[in-house]
């Protein structure tokens, strides 16, 4: 009796005080039951909230094969593999280290002074970029501020939220069914006209000063925390202010003033030039000599 | 209380607290490891959807223990406390979330969608993008040595 007792208060205290333990059926979960779920009708769908990290990842690897498409990747394994390291660990002592596909760093073979990220953690930047900066920790400066777009999910926010309107359905479909072909033209149209509004705030138009501002705060912070000198991004900023004056190309055409972005940040940097350690400036310049 | 009656009870109650603090592998691919940093030695590899039971947490870190049985860590950045569904065939009744928490992977924007992009547009470069994603990862020993000789941290 004092045995029946006990299991009968295991399952009362079980089932009714713990509800966050209830255990929902899920197998005969239809696509009908998730869009029910989402409630999708009538909401205002926004990429940078509402997309997956799978679908940001599809996003990401579409808006980089536009800007392969357009410049050359860089043959140079070194270099390639230099600055893989020095983004990887700039990533890893970020709070997002792992994202669905990684981050990966790639040089373009171009003299243009540019830098530019996709969602999904596709990095590029150009062989002049690479060029204006004078030690690892500028370039480190430039990579971080690259993340942090990744991060701060800056290209995802920079889709219209008028291009989900008619395809918020076909958004919540099952991953078990292919998309009909009328279906798969709508939801293709939609991801092209996304891919469309990244790539003209890329390569066009740019980030506004509000979120290149931001990636700059940001970007400080992960200097700091991997062991870089923040007074980089002052120095990268500040030949960027000298160089790009009246260059309307790349950087020039798409960021906001750099003495602009110097003014914001100027009093977060803690560290000055003598605290760029002396041997990142060595592999730098020997990374750095035959680019 | 006999023996047999307290593991009877035991078998009853463990499968309802195993329910608490399950959590979805959201990337392609991660790995468990011994401890608590990229550096340490990964012990397991797990893929997307894949379901971890969490033990606890530290510093952005979880302790966790895998269905397969294997115990280790993992970034909290690598799981999602949704259950991540591959399909309507996915086994998720043995997790502790409500509807609400479920996602459904390969929706909306998914490889036939961009295949057919793909179609559309010879411009693209797909070719370089996978050879830029499956490039050689970077070596803890590698990453080790890079840092220690940048005075840098990890």
């Amino acid at each position: 009796m004092k045995f029946k007792l006990i299991i009968i208060a295991l399952i009362l205290l079980f089932t009714s005080g713990c509800k966050e333990m209830k255990i929902p059926d899920f197998s005969e979960i239809t696509a009908e039951d998730i869009q029910k779920t989402f409630k999708f009708a009538g909401k205002v769908y926004n990429a940078a909230k509402d997309l997956t990290p799978e679908q940001e990842y599809y996003v990401g690897r579409s808006v980089a094969a536009t800007i392969l498409g357009r410049y050359k990747v860089y043959n140079n394994p070194n270099i390639n593999n230099y600055i893989n390291k020095i983004g990887r660990l700039i990533s890893i002592n970020s709070s997002v280290p792992e994202i669905f596909g990684g981050y990966h760093f790639t040089v373009l073979d171009s003299m243009e002074i540019n830098a530019f990220a996709t969602p999904g953690g596709f990095v590029f930047i150009t062989r002049g970029m690479l060029k204006m900066c004078k030690n690892e920790d500028e370039l480190a400066a430039v990579l971080a501020h690259e993340i942090s777009h990744v991060q701060l999910k800056h290209g995802l926010k920079s889709i219209k939220e008028s291009r989900f309107t008619s395809i918020a359905t076909s958004l919540t479909m099952d991953a078990a069914k292919e998309y009909g072909s009328q279906e798969l033209a709508k939801v293709t149209e939609a991801f092209e006209d996304s891919l469309n509004d990244i790539v003209n705030t890329l390569v066009v138009s740019g980030y506004s000063r509000e979120y290149e501002k931001e990636a700059d705060r940001y970007a400080l912070n992960l200097l700091k925390v991997s062991g870089y000198a923040d007074f980089a991004m002052l120095g990268m900023l500040n030949k960027m202010s000298l160089q790009l004056q009246n260059d309307k190309r790349g950087f020039g055409s798409t960021h906001p003033k750099a003495s602009e972005r110097i003014g914001s940040i100027r009093n977060e940097v803690r560290s000055k030039s003598s605290d760029i350690f002396i041997n990142r400036t060595k592999r730098f310049i020997y990374f750095m000599k035959n680019v | 209380m006999s023996l047999l009656r307290i593991t009877m009870i035991g078998l009853f109650i463990l499968p309802i607290f195993l329910q608490a603090g399950v959590l979805s592998v959201q990337v392609k691919q991660t790995f468990l490891r011994a401890k608590p940093s990229f550096l340490s030695k990964p012990i397991l590899k797990l893929g997307y959807a894949q379901k971890v039971q969490e033990k606890s947490s530290k510093n952005g870190w979880y302790f966790v223990k895998s269905f397969s049985g294997v115990n280790g860590w993992i970034h909290s950045s690598a799981l999602s406390s949704k259950a991540i569904v591959l399909s309507r065939s996915d086994k998720v009744s043995n997790t502790d979330v409500s509807q609400s928490e479920v996602l459904m992977a390969g929706k909306g924007f998914n490889k036939q969608v961009e295949d057919e992009h793909k179609r559309h547009n010879n411009s693209l470069n797909f070719s370089m993008v996978d050879k830029i994603e499956h490039a050689k990862p970077i070596s803890r020993k590698s990453l080790y040595n890079f840092v220690s000789y940048g005075k840098l941290k990890l």
